[in-house]
């Protein structure tokens, strides 16, 4: 492992995070971490692409998609739904979240396998 | 400062999973994907500049749905049955963390 993948992976840690935060800043919590966990999919489906290899290195698919995504935030998000029971929006989160992540996933998959 | 600790943090909670995730495979993605969630939970009501750092930069970046969601897709290519208990136990875990560590709550 080289000194300049880690700087790599480190450096697009940040700007995923970073790119995180902001979209939650911009369009609220819910919102722009939804955003985010969508595009976070719709990129390493693109980077799994059998056409795209370049793209699908540390830096991108660990660093960049996976700090751009958090697990943990939809996590508390639907704990603290259960937790004041507000079933209607625990449901449309998790629903909102399986399903954007999914289809983007594809779409992004498709999009990279693309001619 | 607070940008500095949040660069410190990302880079962190990266390492974690990077390390993490290659060791381990999908167990590691998912104790990671877990514990972050409860730890996450934890930090609920917590002020901004800690939450921002920890939360949103750390444990954030410690934590992933893309790298889960392409587990899956190589998961169902060999048995969808494994992706399907794969996909419930992080749901139920994370959720089930999450709600503990709420409850638990340091605020």
């Amino acid at each position: 492992m080289t000194t300049r993948v880690v700087t790599a992976v480190f450096t697009a840690a940040v700007t995923g995070a970073g790119a995180r935060w902001a979209l939650g800043v911009i369009a609220g919590e819910s919102c722009g971490l939804l955003v985010a966990n969508i595009c976070g999919c719709i990129l390493i489906g693109w980077a799994s692409s059998s056409r795209q290899v370049r793209w699908n290195s540390l830096w991108f698919t660990v660093g960049l998609c996976g700090s751009l995504t958090s697990f943990a935030a939809v996590a508390v998000s639907l704990g603290g739904a259960l937790e004041d029971q507000r079933w209607s929006f625990a449901v449309l989160v998790a629903l909102a979240t399986i399903v954007g992540c999914g289809v983007g996933f594809d779409l992004g998959r498709s999009l990279g396998d693309r001619k | 400062m607070i940008v500095v600790l949040f660069v410190i943090a990302a880079a962190l909670g990266v390492a974690i999973r990077w390390m993490a995730s290659g060791r381990w495979g999908i167990l590691g993605t998912w104790c990671l994907n877990t514990a972050g969630a409860w730890a996450l939970g934890l930090l609920v009501g917590v002020d901004d500049p800690i939450m921002t750092v920890i939360g949103t930069a750390g444990i954030g970046a410690m934590t992933t749905v893309s790298g889960l969601v392409r587990e899956l897709a190589d998961l169902i290519s060999r048995s969808r049955l494994l992706a399907v208990t794969y996909f419930a136990a992080t749901l139920f875990s994370g959720v089930g963390a999450a709600w503990i560590g709420i409850r638990w709550g340091l605020s």
